[in-house]
């Protein structure tokens, strides 16, 4: 068998694709692959990247020919590259196109390759549903409402639709970036913004207008929000996962965009205003009196001409926003996320109903062009008293992980820490409410929990943003979408199972570049001998995937360099 | 005239002696300037003279190389007789004998010069003996003999060709085709250790069931073991049997082996239906089993267990009349042990290089007296005996059969072989009734084998035994996320089979550390510190610390039980008597407390136990 070891894929017959970042033609091998593989986990050393149907179908749908996908690959090759994936490569590609979507007057029309296809897709159980009346041999009229639907069944039959049925115009929206903000700094989009921005506008292209953009915490997801608004320039829904959320757009949308106060409604449980820009949650969205009634605020989406939905925070989004954004495929859809992992595991409605992945980076490449404060992840591991091993042993399994998070020495190693990272901002971060008050009483530092009111909230992140305190001990509420930009210290002290995107989040709230370029320490606690080792090492995997590497201590806290 | 007793001839003069005159003739005319002599006594004496002194040497001059490695060989031998067999497996071809007679098999018409260097030890013999005056005279100016050398290679080639003929309906005439076919490589040293232990613990399991009257395994057990095993049977996805009436089945090889190697090394012994660990067993879980190995291939050798030949299911009449003929085993089996233990350490020798040494060293056995009374197919038909004398098929096949399925599995030898349907077919092709077997045997496929260092300390060939570390080059790229990337060269059939053991392929290219698989393989006996060593070998760069702190707490939680041995738990009538027996001065050193009312006793106290319980005046009944 040939081996070129100056390439840098190695292709694998279940279509992934590994690519040494060693390697000397590593550069040209990632530029090459990158129109139509995922990338799907950066660790260090090897990038896995995945031959999907769809992204195989958004190169097609760019305009990439499947002969020069294969001959990527072939060319980059450490080892021939199986000829299974070839095939598929070139099956897959051929089917891109087959099906297209267009608007004719108040209706849409399906378009089909071929009569066979048509014949094909007409006795399809899930396709045949949304095909109303048949227009010709190779063509079947469709609601519009059915659009989203149509789409989805046409993705699991593999056949995608071409989407060309454009979007409806919503309502105009002056809206421009200023080139200074309202504290007189100068400000532009970084260029990783922009084009992320770019990638999803695609010019007012119908193939664009939808879809997610991957950017890490701190990284200013918010930015390419707002310049995809400007590049829309319509009136737009911004849906975000908390009120704290709500505020932070309010902020810079007056900070970095010319709109006027105004223009900017907040749609929540306190004020139900709308405007050309409404800022809402998702909970008052979902919110009904009860389970047999009607989502009462869900008519938010319908009765106004929005021209862009932002869905802040997508990996987030509740059942019930799936559903009503199906109806949704005549407007531009832009989802914000810093991992797409779903632990509900619909990563699949993401893509199919806000749309495709159009921008990702890996987050340690933002860490060396200096968008993101580089981060030091160490992991201590502590161990429980006699006694408590003992209460551990003895408990049943599922209250175990709350014996081992809960572990009372983890107060001391906290003590340690903060004694150790005096001067820094610290944000304490943990699961379990009984835990945090005893932190929080310990080491005098304000608590901040789901029944804190807003505006103590508030208060309190002002507080602690203007250096008035040092740092603050949070509950799970501190897990998202929460502006912080001087904590340089998190200490989460539990976490929710194994949840590898709970603890992404949560290094993002200490990821945002600091002025003085210093490091952001991340410390996680974890009892030894517990089952919180497994789910920590499952919690990890996300950032190590990302290139982060993990110090692990026993015991005490040590200093360790990156 | 009187006839050589000793199939030896003294003199060239009594070799001619037992010529006749119109042999002595054609002897003649291959001589320069002779007369016309046309008496015996002239003959003789003209044809003598000729073969002395420097006309000798001018006579032998004139042969060819391969003629003249005959000369030598057989005036250099101990034996006066030219030994074909082993001249031909040494130097691949036979010497000119002269022009071999259309009509009578065997028959020379015209002599070549060769036929004066040897003669007929008596009137209706064969001419193959040198005389001893004639070979004192050679030894002084003929070159000594090549030693003979066993030819070993340090790699084993990834593919071999093979050739065969196949009939050409287009053009009506047989063509010569090739194959190139991958060759697959079995290292078994390791393996082999960790196969007894699994087996042994198979076996204490209760779950290895045998024949009671051929101890063989039964098909059940066959299947079993061989997911059991070490990276599978040697052809797991073919080892399966009852597939299809179409195919030849091939059938488990070590699957069936390690069975019958324990119940001949006494490890196990059949209780009931099933096999039953003896103390020896039970011992050996918890001994070096490179020591218990090489303890059974000793007995191995000896047993009597059952007959190699018998798992060379194609050749018939072995249980029936063909019984009487067989040799005995240990001398089979010993001839093929000194064989293997001329092989060099850690060099690849390919299978029919072995043959050819063993015949060209005249390390010969047979396998029956009576070739007459086995045969292929039908009796009276394809007897083996057609196949001709000395190295035929039987030998060749028992052969492959005691290197593939016993000394190979015991792990004395690293394997290479191909399937047995693309295995090359021998002359058992010509045998009536063979046309329609895929092969003659399901060892066929053995190319080639080495001897491992284990080999060498069960063949004596060493005191002591050092596994043999895997020496690999920096192929992978460990990352933090537990992934295992093969970054370099395709890997070893060793390097796989570490990386099978502790950890789970995700695709081609890329395994995992899972604690499961490592706690699994531990658990199975296996050393985490040489999977370790071998990451850190194998990996470009050091292993990140989360993999790090892996190998530290599976190495703790391995550590955190120790496995005391077995124990006997015994159920007393009453919590109170429990306590009194677990308390009592007699009987509270050999047992422990378990629960309310049992006992536990180590199989090791065990009788202690029941000589104090006695004094207590309690007893166990045996069950």
């Amino acid at each position: 068998m040939s081996y070129f070891p100056e390439n840098a894929l190695i292709i694998q017959s279940d279509r992934s694709v590994l690519l040494d970042v060693h390697a000397p033609k590593a550069t040209q091998a990632q530029d090459a692959i990158a129109p139509f593989a995922e990338l799907i986990k950066s660790p260090e050393h090897i990038h896995t990247y995945r031959l999907t149907p769809l992204s195989i179908w958004n190169a097609r749908a760019t305009g990439m020919p499947v002969t020069s996908m294969v001959e990527a690959l072939q060319q980059h090759a450490k080892y021939p590259m199986p000829e299974s994936v070839a095939q598929e490569i070139t099956a897959l590609g051929q089917r891109y196109g087959l099906t297209v979507l267009e608007r004719e007057g108040a209706s849409l029309v399906l378009q089909t390759a071929d009569q066979p296809l048509a014949e094909l897709l007409c006795r399809h159980n899930q396709v045949n549903p949304f095909l109303k009346q048949r227009l010709s041999d190779q063509a079947f009229q469709v609601d519009l409402a059915d659009r989203g639907v149509l789409k989805q069944a046409l993705l699991a039959a593999g056949y995608p639709a071409e989407d060309l049925a454009g979007y409806v115009v919503g309502n105009p929206l002056p809206i421009n970036l200023r080139n200074e903000t309202l504290a007189g700094q100068p400000f532009q989009l970084r260029p990783y913004q922009k084009e992320a921005a770019d990638l999803f506008y695609q010019s007012g292209r119908v193939q664009g207008g939808s879809g997610v953009i991957v950017l890490p915490c701190g990284a200013g997801k918010t930015m390419v929000g707002m310049a995809a608004m400007a590049a829309v320039q319509e009136q737009t829904l911004i849906l975000t996962s908390s009120l704290t959320s709500v505020r932070q757009w309010q902020r810079e949308l007056l900070d970095k965009t010319d709109l006027p106060e105004t223009a900017i409604a907040e749609y929540s449980g306190a004020h139900k205003d709308t405007g050309a820009v409404t800022l809402a949650t998702y909970q008052i969205l979902t919110y009904r009196p009860s389970q047999e009634e009607d989502f009462p605020h869900m008519a938010l989406f319908r009765d106004y001409a929005w021209g862009l939905i932002i869905y802040d925070e997508v990996h987030l989004l509740p059942a019930p926003i799936f559903r009503v954004t199906a109806e949704l495929q005549a407007r531009r859809r832009l989802g914000l996320t810093a991992t797409l992992i779903r632990e509900d595991g619909r990563e699949g409605d993401v893509f199919a109903l806000i749309g495709p992945k159009r921008y990702d980076v890996p987050w340690r490449d933002l860490e060396g062009q200096g968008f993101i404060a580089a981060a030091q992840c160490t992991e201590i591991r502590v161990a429980q008293d006699r006694d408590r091993q003992m209460e551990y042993a003895l408990a049943q399994r599922r209250y175990q992980f709350r014996i081992a998070a809960e572990n009372p020495r983890k107060l001391n190693i906290v003590k340690e820490l903060l004694r150790q990272e005096s001067g820094h901002c610290v944000l304490i971060i943990g699961e379990y409410l009984d835990q945090l008050k005893q932190i929080a009483e310990t080491v005098n530092l304000p608590l901040i929990t789901g029944k804190t009111k807003q505006q103590e909230r508030d208060h309190l992140y002002t507080a602690f943003r203007q250096g008035e305190i040092s740092g603050l001990v949070l509950s799970r509420v501190g897990n998202f979408a929460l502006d912080l930009p001087d904590a340089d210290v998190l200490i989460q002290v539990s976490g929710k199972y194994g949840s590898r995107q709970e603890e992404a989040q949560r290094l993002g709230r200490v990821l945002r570049p600091k002025s003085d370029g210093r490091c952001a320490k991340f410390y996680t606690l974890v009892s030894t001998r517990t089952c919180e080792e497994d789910f920590a090492q499952h919690r990890q995997l996300f950032l190590t995937e990302q290139g982060y590497r993990y110090l692990i201590e026993i015991g005490c806290v040590a200093k360790t360099e990156k | 005239m009187a006839q050589s007793t000793s199939g030896t001839l003294a003199t060239v003069t009594e070799g001619l002696n037992y010529d006749t005159v119109d042999e002595l003739k054609k002897l003649l005319s291959l001589l320069p300037d002779t007369g016309n002599p046309s008496r015996k006594a002239e003959l003789v004496s003209v044809i003598a003279e000729q073969l002395q002194g420097n006309k000798l040497q001018a006579l032998w001059d004139q042969l060819d190389e391969i003629q003249q490695k005959a000369v030598a060989e057989t005036a250099y031998a101990d034996e006066s007789e030219f030994q074909t067999e082993q001249f031909l497996a040494k130097y691949g071809s036979l010497p000119n004998w002269g022009k071999q007679s259309r009509y009578i098999h065997g028959y020379i018409e015209q002599h070549s010069r060769l036929a004066l260097f040897f003669y007929k030890p008596s009137a209706y013999q064969p001419r193959l003996v040198m005389p001893d005056d004639l070979k004192e005279r050679l030894r002084q100016f003929v070159p000594k003999p090549q030693p003979l050398t066993l030819r070993s290679q340090g790699e084993m080639p990834a593919t071999t060709q093979i050739q065969w003929r196949e009939f050409d309906f287009s053009t009506r005439k047989y063509v010569n085709k090739r194959e190139e076919v991958e060759v697959t490589h079995c290292d078994m040293e390791r393996a082999a250790q960790q196969d007894l232990l699994a087996v042994l613990r198979f076996i204490h399991l209760g779950k290895v069931a045998v024949s009671d009257k051929t101890f063989m395994p039964t098909k059940a057990t066959v299947q079993a073991l061989s997911a059991l095993l070490q990276g599978k049977d040697y052809y797991p996805e073919l080892a399966v049997e009852g597939q299809t009436d179409d195919i030849q089945e091939i059938g488990a090889i070590k699957a069936f082996a390690w069975p019958l190697l324990v119940q001949a090394a006494g490890l196990a012994a059949l209780e009931g239906k099933k096999l039953q660990l003896t103390t020896t067993g039970q011992k050996s879980m918890g001994a070096n089993p490179a020591k218990t190995i090489k303890g059974m291939w000793k007995k191995w050798i000896k047993t009597r267990l059952i007959d190699e030949l018998r798992r060379i299911e194609v050749i018939k009449g072995q249980t029936g009349k063909g019984q009487r003929g067989l040799t005995a085993l240990d001398k089979r089996r010993s001839v093929i042990a000194n064989a293997l233990a001329q092989c060099p350490v850690g060099q690849w020798v390919m299978f029919d290089d072995f043959l050819r040494y063993m015949i060209a060293s005249n390390q010969y056995f047979e396998v029956t007296r009576s070739p007459e009374n086995l045969y292929v197919a039908e009796a009276g038909y394809g007897n083996l005996y057609d196949t001709g004398q000395g190295w035929n098929i039987l030998q060749t096949s028992y052969l492959r059969c005691f290197l593939f399925e016993y000394a190979a599995t015991m792990g004395l030898l690293d394997v290479a072989y191909i399937s047995p349907y693309q295995a090359p077919s021998g002359s058992w092709r010509e045998l009536w009734g063979a046309d329609d077997l895929d092969f003659f045997s399901r060892y066929d496929g053995l190319i080639g084998f080495r001897l491992t260092p284990l080999g060498a300390y069960c063949l004596g060939l060493t005191s002591t035994y050092q596994s043999a570390p895997i020496m690999t080059e920096p192929v992978l790229r460990v990352l933090p996320n537990f992934d295992i990337v093969v970054t370099g060269r395709l890997l070893s059939s060793a390097e796989t089979l570490m990386l099978e053991t502790y950890t789970q392929q995700k695709s081609d290219a890329v395994w995992q550390l899972a604690r499961d698989q490592v706690l699994a393989a531990i658990a199975e006996g296996q050393q985490l510190s040489d999977f370790r060593e071998f990451l850190e070998q194998a990996s470009v760069g050091a292993l990140p610390e989360t993999v790090q702190q892996f190998f530290a707490d599976v190495e703790s939680r391995s550590q955190s039980l120790k496995d005391q041995g077995m124990a006997r738990v015994i159920e007393c009538a009453h919590a109170t008597l429990a306590t009194l027996i677990a308390n009592d001065t007699h009987t509270r050193k050999y047992c422990f407390l378990a629960g309310e009312c049992h006992l536990v006793v180590p199989i090791e106290h065990e009788t202690r136990f029941r000589n104090a319980l006695r004094k207590l005046g309690y007893t166990l009944p045996l069950q």
